[in-house]
């Protein structure tokens, strides 16, 4: 989620790095170049697959509820121009009254691990991810309306590098997505075969194959 | 033309109960409430959500505003009333998006770059988060914290509990005029209906964060336009005196407080001065949907 959301802020500065003259599908190295966008995280490379250095936030829900989000179909008369339509369905169609249930975590804080790199400027890594962050005002979904509403960021440095794997009782702990691969610890825990996309674009449907997600 | 980050900090303070509500039970309706944390449990606290805020204090106003100057009441479809009064939805599937359109788009009409809208077949993200309104109680601490700036005083000392805020109100409708309808024989009937729900006394303040990432001064000036209009109204039952609210705001340019008074000028100004433009843009990209096009939509 970390990375999403600052690749999103960065999305303007994104090479070109699609070329649709060979068709739609694309293979993976297609989509490596993604880690030249100036984000201050790192990047590493498992399965010929560039991934950041991140792990998959880390919370604890406090409370989960759901909430609506409606939208009422309402019209002002005196706009309508006349000879217009008489009656207008706002139980249907394209004018169709909506409630949609969201669905809400309560959290009092989310964590990542990663391993930030400088960018630009002569700051250090962790000055670089501070700096990014402190832009970001809202994560997740319907930020517009209010959701996911950060009070403040916190980068604390630490020695150890949990973005892929965190050290567990027996055995390295997967922390976030990773493509199945030959490279992965062979005695991982906490993960669970999946098929979704590992790296960004993660919207793109086309980067999606068998995966190992945290469980 | 630069673009800035803008933060709009507001208070509101209730001059009438308040009636936000999030449905109802039976005929009673409920309070809109959020979950916040306070000293390890979850209080589900009164608020204001962003969806409603963005809609009645910026959207509404603002496209009342747009319809006033480009002379456009009395010559809108339902589609184009659609997408200036509430953002409109898709009426057309399409899987490309129209760069031209949408920069013209953002170009012209401030407000909707500011809230976004959705034309017949492509989604135009607006640039405004709407914060929730959080109530300035005992329980919200946290969550005031999260919005307000730094250098406003977070007195805790006197706040009250949310649970001491909230009231039931009742009312009871009866149509007098029944008795004149009545055939010969039949019996009157005089039962009244009763209606009521929680309310929030009048005299709760609420605070509210609104950020504006990358926005032009006009962007800006269009939100303070808005609020201005705004009748200072949220909830239900305001034909009944409820639901008022008193607005006061501070707006903030990369960290620094400034007047909104000629950021507003300078969006009139550029509404008037590109008025027939705007229209000529609203009436190209927000068109009648065709036949073909809602049957696709549905597909």
């Amino acid at each position: 989620m970390l990375e999403s959301a600052l690749i999103s802020l960065m999305g303007c500065h994104m090479p070109a790095i699609r070329d649709t003259r060979h068709g739609d599908r694309h293979t993976r190295r297609d989509w490596n170049g993604w880690e030249n966008i100036p984000i201050p995280i790192a990047w590493g490379e498992i399965g010929g697959w560039h991934i950041p250095l991140s792990s998959s936030p880390i919370y604890r829900a406090d409370s989960e509820e759901v909430a609506y989000v409606t939208s009422p179909a309402d019209f002002d008369l005196d706009a309508l121009k006349t000879g217009g339509a008489n009656k207008i369905n706002i139980t249907g169609g394209e004018f169709k009254s909506i409630r949609l249930p969201r669905r809400i975590i309560l959290a009092e804080r989310v964590v990542w691990f990663a391993v930030a790199r400088a960018h630009g400027g002569n700051g250090s890594a962790g000055s670089s991810l501070r700096h990014r962050l402190r832009q970001i005002a809202a994560i997740g979904q319907d930020t517009g309306i209010g959701y996911g509403r950060v009070a403040r960021w916190n980068v604390d440095l630490v020695d150890d590098d949990w973005s892929w794997y965190a050290p567990g009782d027996i055995s390295p702990v997967l922390m976030r997505s990773l493509p199945k691969c030959a490279e992965l610890p062979a005695d991982l825990c906490g993960a669970q075969a999946w098929f979704d996309r590992p790296a960004p674009p993660y919207h793109e449907k086309s980067t999606a194959c068998e995966v190992v997600r945290p469980c | 033309m630069s673009n800035s980050n803008y933060q709009l900090f507001v208070v509101h303070r209730a001059v009438s109960p308040i009636t936000h509500m999030e449905g109802t039970t039976g005929n009673v309706a409920v309070l809109m409430r959020q979950g916040v944390l306070y000293e390890g449990s979850i209080h589900r606290v009164p608020c204001l959500t962003g969806n409603a805020m963005r809609n009645r204090m910026l959207r509404e106003p603002g496209s009342h505003l747009l319809k006033t100057r480009l002379g456009l009441y009395g010559h809108l479809s339902a589609h184009q009333d659609r997408f200036l009064s509430s953002g409109q939805e898709r009426s057309e599937k399409g899987n490309s998006v129209d760069v031209g359109l949408k920069r013209r788009g953002y170009e012209l009409m401030p407000h909707m770059r500011l809230l976004g809208g959705t034309l017949p077949s492509q989604v135009i993200e607006g640039r405004a988060q709407v914060g929730f309104g959080v109530l300035c109680c005992r329980e919200s601490r946290t969550a005031r914290a999260a919005i307000i700036p730094h250098d406003w005083p977070m007195e805790e000392s006197d706040l009250l509990s949310y649970q001491s805020m909230i009231e039931f109100r009742q009312y009871t409708r009866k149509s007098d005029d029944v008795d004149t309808h009545l055939r010969d024989g039949e019996v009157p009937d005089h039962s009244m209906m009763i209606f009521g729900g929680y309310t929030l006394v009048s005299g709760s303040v609420f605070v509210q964060r609104i950020d504006m990432r990358g926005c032009r001064d006009i962007d800006a000036g269009a939100a303070c336009a808005a609020i201005e209009l705004w009748d200072g109204t949220v909830g239900g039952q305001k034909s009944r005196g409820h639901g008022h609210l008193h607005c006061e705001y501070q707006l903030l340019c990369d960290g620094a407080t400034v007047e909104a008074a000629p950021l507003i000028d300078a969006y009139e100004k550029h509404v008037e001065d590109h008025k027939q433009a705007a229209i000529d843009w609203l009436y190209e990209a927000v068109r009648e949907p065709t036949p073909q096009g809602l049957a696709s939509a549905k597909n």
